[in-house]
């Protein structure tokens, strides 16, 4: 024990029995949910390689099981780890017991209750259709609460703690519950429409905003902010040394959970989100770079003398190659988010490489290390075997530098392959699927990858197997000062009411100020923002000890350290996504032709602004997103030429405002389909569903043969455009009353279409809706009834939308072709 | 690329207010670090804590919940 915290001679010392019952648990499920996790991911790069592993069944194709494969290693790997690591150094560095016993074991049964629940909702197609956010209402209602149990629980343990200093790992930890807290409830505000179905109530731009603001930063603050926290505890246990720097740690923490929660826009670059809200995206992704190698150089030289270690000791291996990786992943991040680069790496398997680096180097091999190091502790032994945990190691390693590797080049070829043009400035390649046959050998090196990691994992499994039958399960006690903390004497309305405090608050208020005023006001405001700056300098000068103080008080009070930290984390997250809704509220939804006549470029912006779906082409949208398609065709055409070539005019923002949720999607294994309405016939939708290599002989995706026996009720869909019509969709009240009708209608006109081409489809089976769905996509309102075909119809890839009834309102049939959907 | 977003651009304010704030929060933590936490043995403590609880005694749970009744006991 230090010195400096050695009980004085006349202090009592209580007895203090950790709970590592707890920690076993997570432990050993984390073991459990890792190899499934890992042996989902092999199934879903195979069905990459060989569509055959589909299996030709729905609830296993690739759209089902790809979210399965993510939130299985997020939430179920990296979840239960974290818990395992947070349970143990918790109560190690706040020298008490968890709280409550049952609390912790609440938290424990519960989270496994969800990921049981998540691994039967998605194969059935149930989903939100949100990356990373894909669970349904009822089970995102259970995160909150097995969330709100983990938190009451730590910051009960924190109030009675026996230690007064809050640890850096503690600081990360409580950054990690508030943030989760804000950015999941805020992406997942949904109104049901049934039990197992909701709509988000965020739409377009918006939902793109909030989604990615919470798909980042749920890297940022599930997968990153835990590990560090992490790391600042078995890292050092484990070098045996205090961390390199805890002025670092300091600058690392405030600096990452400040910057972090603004990148989200940098996966949004060159869509239709305001170019403000890339540009600040992209910035702030750049600054990061600072405070993550900052963090990843302060783990590294924490083993400053001790290197010789990573020869014998496989937990120190696994954290240094974890911590590269870190190093790596957070130099690539902030590289892929220069617009440039950007525009190059995005929808390719760069960005699947990029994960994986983050998600099996960093991620995993942490959890590795911790578990290495920490199960032989819970079971009061040694580690059954060094040379297989050695194995593992580079078992693993290799494992993950093929998967990396193999997205890397297949990522940059793919950029490369699509931008491509000729020396007239057309399409190189305008055949997409040529492009895909190209990656396929990268596919197959991947999924030796995977199978290489997903197989070492099974040497961890079996040497902590080995461990605890060699072992047994103990619990260790400690000896500490009996006293309670001193209660400092600051309050935390003191300490938040004080000098620095506030002139921290009007600094903020006054930058966000000098962002809204315009340019009369904001000279005054920056004038002001000097003046504010030089009293702070004053302030500091007259009272250095009092301020040197106020950070001291702060770190030990529990209360007012997390409201800096959410502070830290609110602004950024309010000043991109309030500007943002505000400004996408102000499209005009319908103008009239005064309007249009007395203003041009309003006039302009209504023509791209979405009309309503139809409701078979809504149940069509729905089902598209239950299939999961968005994981592999995005609807987002990017203003390059190369994307106008291939897909058509490039997408604007008001096109996809009543997309709830939106479905501008990440990733191209398929191409676009922003535009696919009208460039091909029914008769080709239904082959290519059936078995797409009917129409596309090299393709990689699914069959959907279920489509065509399964079917939609016109009555489920009519509720649904009523709950969209809550949602400030603008259904009439006509259009849900006719809505059985048009949906009946507008089937007919499709399977009629099919059974002049020998095809018989049920009007209401799934296809059908399907068809629908893709035929409006980039096109207007489509005829619901039938019509009397115009004179001289335009060829089928270039033809405009005929005037006919419309779904919704009759203004709608005037929207040209190449406008809004 | 500047050139481009400089002309495009029509809420310009925002990306520089955004700038202006981080970088205030960033001289204001490093101000803190460095001013605030000149206290070598300080910052030693700190850092030291993950070693504080070295006294620890490891038992098999089934012994230890029979000493820990005790102790609850009395």
């Amino acid at each position: 024990m230090d010195a400096t915290h050695m009980a004085a001679p006349n202090t009592q010392m209580k007895t203090v029995v950790y709970d590592d019952a707890i920690v076993r648990a997570f432990s050993t499920i984390t073991v459990v949910w890792g190899i499934v996790a890992f042996l989902l991911g092999v199934i879903v790069a195979a069905q990459l390689s060989f569509w055959q592993a589909n299996f030709g069944l729905e609830w296993l194709s690739f759209g089902r099981l790809r979210p399965l494969h993510t939130n299985a290693a997020i939430f179920a790997f990296v979840g239960n780890g974290m818990f395992a690591g947070i349970y143990y150094s918790t109560q190690r560095l706040l020298k008490t017991r968890m709280a409550n016993d049952m609390l912790s074991w609440a938290n424990f049964w519960g989270w496994q209750i969800v990921i049981v629940c998540a691994a039967l909702s998605y194969p059935l197609g149930l989903t939100q259709g949100k990356e990373y956010a894909e669970l349904i209402w009822p089970i995102d209602l259970m995160v909150v609460v097995v969330w709100v149990i983990f938190a009451v629980n730590f910051f009960w343990t924190l109030a009675i703690r026996n230690e007064k200093n809050l640890y850096v790992a503690i600081w990360f930890y409580i950054s990690t519950i508030v943030t989760i807290a804000v950015l999941y409830i805020v992406n997942n505000l949904q109104l049901p429409t049934s039990l197992l179905h909701s709509y988000p109530i965020f739409g377009g731009v918006q939902d793109a905003l909030v989604q990615w603001w919470y798909g980042h930063n749920a890297v940022a603050f599930f997968l990153t902010t835990p590990p560090l926290g992490l790391m600042y505890y078995f890292m050092v246990k484990a070098a045996e040394r205090p961390v390199y720097s805890y002025r670092l740690s300091v600058v690392h923490f405030w600096s990452l959970i400040f910057l972090y929660i603004w990148a989200g826009p940098h996966h949004l670059l060159y869509t239709a989100l305001p170019d403000w809200a890339q540009t600040l995206g992209m910035v702030f992704s750049i600054m990061l770079w600072a405070p993550s190698w900052g963090g990843m150089l302060n783990g590294l030289l924490t083993l400053r003398g001790a290197w010789d270690k990573l020869r014998t000791d496989p937990v120190i291996k696994f954290f240094v190659v974890a911590v590269t990786f870190y190093g790596m992943s957070t130099f690539e991040g902030p590289l892929l988010s220069i617009k440039s680069v950007s525009a190059l790496g995005h929808y390719t398997d760069w960005i699947i490489g990029h994960v994986h680096g983050g998600a099996l180097g960093w991620n995993s091999f942490m959890t590795f290390g911790i578990l290495y190091w920490m199960v032989p502790r819970l079971y009061g032994t040694k580690l059954y075997s060094t040379k297989m945990a050695e194995l593992h190691f580079w078992v693993g390693t290799i494992g993950i530098l093929m998967y990396v590797v193999s997205m890397w080049v297949s990522g940059v070829s793919q950029g490369l392959f699509w931008r491509a043009l000729d020396a007239e400035g057309f399409l190189k390649y305008p055949d997409f699927i040529e492009g895909l046959s190209n990656s396929l050998p990268m596919y197959h090196t991947r999924l030796l990858g995977g199978i290489l990691f997903f197989l070492g994992s099974f040497l961890l499994v079996w040497n902590l197997i080995m461990t605890a039958r060699q072992g047994k399960p103990v619990t260790v006690t400690v000896q500490v000062p009996a006293l309670r903390p001193a209660r400092d004497k600051a309050s935390a309305w003191a300490l938040m009411t004080s000098a620095p405090m506030l002139f921290m608050i009007g600094l903020i208020v006054l930058s966000v100020w000098f962002g809204a005023a315009g340019s009369m006001l904001s000279p005054v405001v920056l004038a002001l923002l000097i003046v504010i700056s030089v009293a702070m300098i004053i302030s500091y000068g007259l009272q250095q000890k009092r301020w040197g103080h106020w950070y001291g008080l702060v770190e030990r009070n529990a209360l007012v350290f997390t409201i800096l930290a959410l502070l830290a984390i609110l602004v950024g997250g309010a000043v991109e996504i309030i500007p943002t809704v505000l400004a996408s509220n102000k499209v005009p939804l319908q103008i009239t032709e005064q309007q249009a006549a007395a203003n041009p470029a309003l006039a302009e912006q209504a023509k791209w602004v979405q009309k309503p779906y139809s409701p078979l082409e809504l149940a069509g949208r729905d089902i598209y997103i239950s299939e999961g398609c968005y994981v592999c065709h995005s609807q987002m055409i990017r203003p390059f030429r190369h994307e106008v070539l291939r897909y058509g005019e490039y997408s604007r923002m008001g096109e996809s405002l009543l997309d709830h949720p939106f479905q501008w999607g990440s990733k191209r294994t398929g191409l676009d389909l922003a535009r696919v309405g009208g460039k091909y016939d029914n008769l080709w939708h239904y082959l290519h569903l059936m078995d797409p290599r009917q129409t596309s002989p090299a393709s990689n995706m699914p069959m959907y043969k279920h489509f065509k026996t399964k079917t939609v009720d016109p009555v489920v869909v009519k509720h649904r455009m009523g709950v969209q019509q809550k949602l400030g969709v603008p259904y009439t009240d006509e259009d849900l009353a006719l809505a059985e009708q048009r949906f009946a209608s507008q089937a007919k006109l499709i399977t009629d279409d099919l059974q002049a081409k020998s095809v018989t489809l049920a009007p209401n089976s799934q296809m059908t809706a399907v068809i629908a769905y893709l035929q409006r996509l980039g096109r207007g309102p489509q005829p619901v009834e039938p019509v009397v075909p115009a004179p001289a119809p335009a060829p089928v890839a270039t033809a405009p939308v005929t005037a006919a009834v419309t779904g919704t309102t009759p203004a709608a049939a005037a929207t040209p072709a190449a406008a809004g959907q | 690329m500047f050139q481009e977003f400089f002309s495009r651009s029509t809420l310009l304010a925002w990306p520089l207010a955004g700038l202006l704030l981080s970088v205030t929060f960033f001289v204001g933590v490093l101000a803190f670090v460095f001013l605030g936490l000149r206290d070598r043995r300080h910052v030693h403590d700190l850092a030291s804590l993950p070693f504080d609880a070295e006294e620890t005694v490891a038992e098999p749970a089934a012994t230890a919940a029979i000493r820990i009744g005790r102790i609850n006991q009395s």
